[in-house]
């Protein structure tokens, strides 16, 4: 693939809010079962009428990605993708009860159109008058690969193009607690630095959005160089593929950032290759701070491109049983995947 | 590597019409509509609907003993019509290089149904709670990818009711970049309470059957089904011998920028999007054969739409009309279900009728083809406008 370039970014997770700035020398905490976002004061970017209008995933879509334009300096992208797993779910809650609480009698409008998993993207065509391309990925843990290769399709489609790409999912009490029902979640509040010493069943719940600003043409700074996915992997495959991302990468300046999530039946394979093909090489985390969600991806391509633009990886990237070592990172390898299923990788390099 | 054309080698198709190709041929040929009262959905509104006319039980049969488990109706269905399109293809999954192959598929709903008819259920119930795993739009692609035995790239969009244009539309782009040589794409949508309360409570819905560009329409029928086309290289297909049934010449996304559930009255997007999908295919809108219109019945689309035509084609509109008034809006299914009639009105030399038309609107003032008529079809465009002002034109042509 062509190298997409990261011209802007921001991000709003549960360690804080901003575009590029430098990582900070210590981490917001918990010690809870889910992790949720430190949202901006949106006022600066949005009317009073808009907050009222808009649901938590627009505000936050709208938010970071006029951030991150602004980083960028660019005003109008030439296409907005955006990568959701449940799309605006709160609103989605919202309208299906009124609807069965009311057995059919009760109208809301307003929750059923922001139920849409595009709106977020729609609301940003608005905001911006972007008149071009607009597309939204709901495709579970690959839904931000999905955005990505879309990105890559449009660099080479025309060199000159400026693409926004964008992942959020919000949380929602409903979800956590059905998907709780299904064996996601830990059952006692854990703190977020020592996700990964027990081995026990399930992990932390996130939310989080971050949205990049991506052009294939060069400049200086960091871009996405190679990206893989697979839905279903044996081992042999992950392997394979880990050892095509980490090809040509020196062992003294790469550092490899896995999806580790503290549940013992999803992290065999990441212990596995930190015993293996990674044994050589500097391994952090990053779950622990953003908590587990379809697009937590998301946080990881900002943390690597920040880490690679500070030249350095802050302590708690390496939490126990994980080794922090001195490192200054030219490349970052990410690999993740979510519950076993839907396998990403990603490589960014200092250009 | 470069690539060659976009074909169309395979398609399948589910809507109130039918279960097969041949169905839909048959009733478009007639002039038979599906529009009819709810059947299988579970509702107190009694508004006029386009619904398959078999029940999760009966279609997950039809699927075989070794199919589908738990899956929601909107698998139920895209896995019916993608199956259909592979076969007519003379595909089979198991043959083909994964790394070559892809799955693009699209839905709104996803799995809406089973979460409408659960979700207070799920506290008390255990053995439903597989169902909580099926809401997220991405987990019936998935599904459905895993009946068929796909093992390549495939993915998931959801961009309200352009959803499947935009499934063909990244499937054409992922051929012509040379990074695939077939792809199986479209879109697939049930019917739920959700969607109907929805659009009724949008004041979006129309009591009687649908009325598209007619003075007096008042709104949309809620439609469901699938349909997915097998988009091929062109070498692809010419080396292993397959039948191209058409081929994806252009396509264009673009975005009103007007409002998040409304179309701009002039239309800005929707003229952009056919304008620009005809520049891509280097066809001058005067040979086009055939409009396939988004066409939903809602006053503001068909006037917005209208206009938009009346801009581009000038005094030489061609001939065109809504089917919808045959389905119902199958929302994220819409486009591919209009692509596959858009091919059948190649295929057959016949221009499909807008059913239900009775006098034009005031302005623009424009006459849809009323019955179906034979005539040469060589270029179609096919437009699929959704919320968040997305609109798509995708022109369709004979291979020569």
């Amino acid at each position: 693939m062509k190298a997409l370039f990261i011209l802007g970014k921001a991000s709003i997770s549960p360690q804080g809010f901003g575009a590029s700035a430098p990582l900070p020398p210590t981490p917001y905490t918990y010690e809870e079962r889910a992790l949720v976002a430190v949202e901006p004061d949106y006022k600066e970017e949005m009317s009073p009428l808009d907050l009222r209008r808009m649901n938590k995933s627009m505000k936050m879509g709208v938010w970071c990605a006029k951030k991150a334009l602004g980083e960028a300096g660019i005003p109008q992208p030439d296409a907005i993708i955006t990568a959701t797993g449940l799309g605006c779910l709160q609103d989605t809650v919202n309208f299906l009860k009124t609807i069965i609480d009311s057995d059919e009698t009760a109208q809301a409008p307003t929750y059923f159109i922001s139920s849409t998993h595009n709106s977020v993207s729609g609301q940003l065509a608005l905001r911006l008058k972007s008149t071009l391309y607009n597309y939204t990925y709901c495709h579970k843990s690959l839904s931000l690969y999905s955005a990505l290769l879309d990105a890559s399709l449009h660099a080479e489609e025309n060199s000159r193009s400026v693409v926004l790409v964008g992942a959020l999912d919000e949380h929602v009490d409903v979800k956590f607690r059905h998907y709780d029902l299904r064996g996601w979640w830990r059952k006692e509040p854990v703190h977020n630095l020592r996700l990964y010493q027990e081995s026990l069943p399930g992990t932390l719940s996130g939310e989080g959005c971050h949205y990049f600003v991506l052009s294939a043409s060069p400049s200086e700074g960091v871009a996405i160089t190679r990206m893989a996915a697979v839905e279903e992997a044996n081992e042999s495959q992950i392997e394979r593929l880990t050892m095509e991302m980490l090809e040509g990468q020196s062992e003294k300046e790469t550092l490899v950032l896995l999806g580790l999530s503290g549940d013992e039946p999803s992290d065999g394979v990441y212990h596995k290759l930190r015993r293996t093909l990674l044994s050589s090489f500097v391994v952090g985390a990053f779950r622990h701070l953003c908590g587990v969600y379809h697009t937590s991806d998301g946080f990881a391509l900002y943390l690597a491109d920040q880490v690679l633009r500070d030249a350095s990886a802050p302590a708690y990237l390496f939490p126990e049983p994980l080794q922090s070592l001195p490192i200054v990172p030219r490349s970052v390898v990410i690999y993740t995947h979510l519950r076993g299923s839907g396998h990403v990788w990603y490589r960014l390099e200092k250009l | 590597m470069k690539a060659g054309e976009v074909w169309v080698t395979g398609m399948g198709i589910v809507t109130a019409l039918g279960l097969t190709l041949q169905e839909h041929l048959e009733r478009l040929k007639a002039g038979q509509s599906g529009i009819g009262p709810p059947r299988i959905l579970r509702t107190r509104h009694t508004l006029p609907v386009g619904e398959v006319p078999h029940n999760d039980a009966a279609l997950t049969r039809m699927l075989g003993s070794e199919g589908p488990l738990f899956f929601v109706r909107t698998a139920l269905l895209g896995t019916w019509a993608a199956r259909q399109a592979l076969q007519q293809a003379g595909i089979h999954l198991q043959d083909v290089d994964p790394a070559t192959t892809g799955f693009i598929s699209s839905t709104t709903v996803g799995g809406m149904t089973a979460t409408e008819e659960y979700f207070y259920r799920y506290e008390k119930e255990e053995a439903l709670h597989v169902w909580i795993d099926k809401l997220d739009c991405g987990d019936s692609t998935r599904d459905i990818a895993c009946y068929l035995g796909h093992q390549g790239f495939s993915t998931t969009l959801s961009t309200a009711c352009s959803s499947s244009a935009n499934a063909i539309m990244l499937g054409a782009r992922l051929i012509k970049a040379g990074r695939l040589k077939r792809v199986l794409c479209g879109g697939a949508d049930a019917l739920c309470r959700f969607t109907l309360n929805g659009f009724h409570s949008l004041m979006l819905t129309e009591k009687v059957p649908c009325r598209p560009f007619d003075k007096h329409r008042q709104g949309l029928n809620l439609g469901e089904g699938a349909a997915f086309l097998v988009l091929e290289d062109s070498r692809e297909a010419e080396r292993r011998g397959a039948q191209p049934l058409a081929r994806v010449a252009g396509y264009a996304n673009t975005n009103d920028a007007f409002h998040q559930t409304a179309s701009s009255p002039e239309g800005e997007a929707a003229y952009e999007a056919m304008k620009q999908a005809l520049a891509m295919a280097g066809i001058p809108p005067e040979k086009v054969s055939y409009v396939n219109t988004h066409g939903t019945g809602t006053p503001n689309n068909d006037e917005s739409e209208g206009r938009a035509l009346c801009r581009l084609f000038g005094q030489n509109l061609p001939p065109f009309s809504s089917t919808k008034p045959f389905t119902g809006h199958t929302l994220a299914a819409a486009g591919a279900v209009e692509a596959v009639f858009s091919i059948l009105a190649i295929q057959e030399g016949q221009l499909w009728p807008n059913l239900n038309f009775t006098e034009p609107m005031d302005d623009p003032s424009i006459v849809p083809v009323l019955k179906t008529t034979s005539a040469p079809v060589r270029t179609v465009v096919s437009n699929s406008f959704g919320f968040g002002g997305n609109n798509t034109s995708l022109v369709i042509t004979a291979v020569s």
